[in-house]
């Protein structure tokens, strides 16, 4: 592993650069800002490169010392277009979080130091049972959590790491749309497009 | 007081920059994918297990095979320094018949999956009665059998496991200089190794010596023919597509089947572009063309007469009457090791000792020169029966 020096420019412009050269060519940046259900959605790249094999090792690998690689690229890009805003992760299931020892999306809104509120919940396989069959749904069902409050009047970025059909996505934006908020867009790291390009239409 | 420092219990890695801390505890980043189901323990091959080779190996092939039987059963290991297209395959088959009848566990792993592929019914035919498993990226359901031929990256199943472990082409990509992979494969050791290799360096002959090991070296090739000797072309960019395309059309008159190797899938795709353009019979395979399997056999049973292709086809692959051109010879990425396992696809069969390898380039480096000394040296030093 041979040291890394990063340029004077990129000093300035990242504070504390994380990636190396080679690591930021093998991102495939391709910044797009889409809509879906109704909502922006900033997209940062493709499902492609080196972001789709960190994420693999970040979320299947449990290597949590890759959170600050994902948004590094964007920072000073994201700080600035959703200036004062708060970004709210989409939720994993409390067994996947359990099983990684860490949330995965809080991890990457932390080490990128963005504000954040986790107001979303996934609701496990044990509550689903306990809608009995007429009440029970796909397994995808969200709920928000107390605390909402806070979000009252704020600017609000729904958060999530790739997009493939965007199922889960447009449940968590029709909950937050339910919220005093002052506006909700999207950040997704990844689009894995073809699907919910289909369905959006 | 010193800290003290994490190892991990898997790898081996102690360096700092690869060891990140989740919940409080440190975790090794080396290793970290390498994650899955680990073979079972307890499993027993069924032993007495013979050995069925429908071709005779040649006198030095039959002595080499001996002395490395011998060497192995009294619990040295082994380094096998042998030509390409010596038969070393076949060098090992006395010794893994020994410990299968001793039903002792057995494995043969090669850094490349394509190879692994190839070679499971080359084993299957050399041991009938054996369950040969094969075990690759997608292919790892199944981990135990009487012979396991699998890719270097699946040894991070086998924990103290094999009795006998050959190891081919160690000085490939990705094996080479992968310190994990190294420590995986000394992790899946019970007992002796065999490592084989045609264009070893210093480093690796050393360090077999050091691990209670013995070189033993085969400098001709199973049939006793010359290893073909590559003839060096210069040419310019431009005029080196045309040179390339005239040779092509030498060998396509002669029904020749042909390789034509480049370093980079970028150029591959324009030199292909230029061919297909002259000639029909061709197509360009690389580890980013999904039919690269279907091509490959369509090429072996003459369906193509020509391939353009990358590094995937530099090792391991036996066609009758081949002819070698290395399109862009000076590129970096041709290190003389590269150059002499390419060198090596040409003449490998019996009645087919002859062909022709051609490095086209603009200068001729040190890589080509090296190749072209070596490959010479090799052929005096077994005319003059060393």
């Amino acid at each position: 592993m041979e040291e890394f020096s990063p340029p004077p420019i990129r000093n300035f412009l990242e504070k504390k650069p994380i990636l190396c050269d080679t690591c930021l060519e093998g991102v495939d940046s391709l910044i797009q800002e889409k809509t879906f259900a109704g909502t922006k959605i900033l997209f940062l790249s493709g499902y492609s490169g080196n972001m789709k094999k960190w994420l693999l090792q970040y979320k299947e690998g449990l290597d949590v010392a890759l959170s600050p690689c994902f948004l590094s690229p964007y920072l000073l890009l994201l700080r600035t277009y959703y200036f004062r805003s708060v970004f709210v992760p989409l939720p994993s299931s409390e067994k996947k979080n359990q099983e990684r020892g860490f949330v995965h999306l809080e991890e990457i809104l932390r080490s990128a130091n963005l504000p954040f509120l986790s107001v979303l919940a996934k609701e496990e396989e044990t509550e689903q049972k306990e809608l009995g069959p007429s009440g029970r749904r796909d397994g995808k069902k969200m709920r928000l959590l107390p605390g909402t409050s806070s979000l009252s009047g704020k600017h609000i970025v729904l958060f999530d790491d790739v997009l493939t059909t965007g199922e889960t996505f447009r449940k968590a934006l029709a909950l937050l749309k339910t919220l005093p908020v002052a506006s909700i867009r999207g950040l997704v790291l990844m689009d894995n497009g073809d699907d919910w390009h289909r369905i959006n239409g | 007081m010193g800290e003290k420092i994490y190892t991990c219990p898997r790898c081996g890695n102690k360096d700092p920059r690869y060891i990140g801390i989740r919940n409080g505890q440190p975790y090794c980043r080396r290793c970290i994918m390498f994650r899955g189901k680990e073979a079972d323990p307890s499993f027993s091959p069924k032993g007495g297990i013979s050995l069925t080779l429908s071709y005779p190996l040649s006198k030095k092939q039959e002595e080499i095979s001996r002395r490395t039987k011998e060497l192995l059963l009294s619990g040295h290991n082994v380094f096998l320094n042998a030509v390409t297209g010596a038969g070393k395959t076949e060098l090992v088959y006395a010794s893994m018949e020994a410990y299968l009848k001793l039903g002792k566990r057995v494995g043969f792993a090669t850094p490349r999956k394509d190879v692994v592929v190839d070679l499971k019914p080359r084993i299957e035919e050399a041991f009938p009665s054996a369950r040969v498993v094969a075990v690759y990226g997608e292919h790892n359901t199944l981990l135990e059998g009487d012979i396991l031929v699998l890719t270097t990256h699946q040894l991070f199943r086998y924990v103290c496991y094999f009795d006998l472990l050959i190891v081919d082409e160690i000085d490939a990509f990705p094996y080479r200089g992968d310190e994990v992979l190294h420590a995986f494969f000394k992790r899946s050791l019970r007992g002796q190794y065999v490592l084989l290799s045609a264009t070893p360096d210093k480093e690796d002959l050393n360090a077999i010596k050091k691990d209670s090991g013995v070189v033993l070296s085969l400098s001709e090739r199973y049939h006793g023919g010359d290893l073909p000797l590559p003839v060096f072309c210069p040419a310019s960019y431009y005029p080196s597509f045309f040179l390339c395309a005239h040779h092509l059309r030498r060998f396509k008159k002669e029904n020749f089947p042909v390789f034509i190797f480049v370093p980079t899938i970028e150029i591959g795709r324009k030199l292909f572009f230029f061919l297909r353009l002259l000639f029909r019979g061709g197509s360009f395979v690389s580890s980013k063309e999904s039919l690269r399997r279907v091509d490959i056999e369509k090429f072996k049973k003459g369906e193509f007469q020509y391939l353009v292709t990358t590094s995937i086809l530099e090792r391991g692959v036996t066609v009758r009457n081949l002819q070698v051109i290395v399109f862009s010879a000076d590129h970096d990425l041709y290190t003389s090791s590269t150059l002499i396992q390419i060198a090596g696809r040409v003449g490998r069969k019996v009645g087919a000792t002859r062909g022709e390898v051609l490095f086209i380039g603009e200068v001729k480096t040190t890589s080509i020169d090296t190749t072209i000394q070596t490959i010479d040296r090799t052929n005096r030093r077994k005319n003059n029966g060393e």
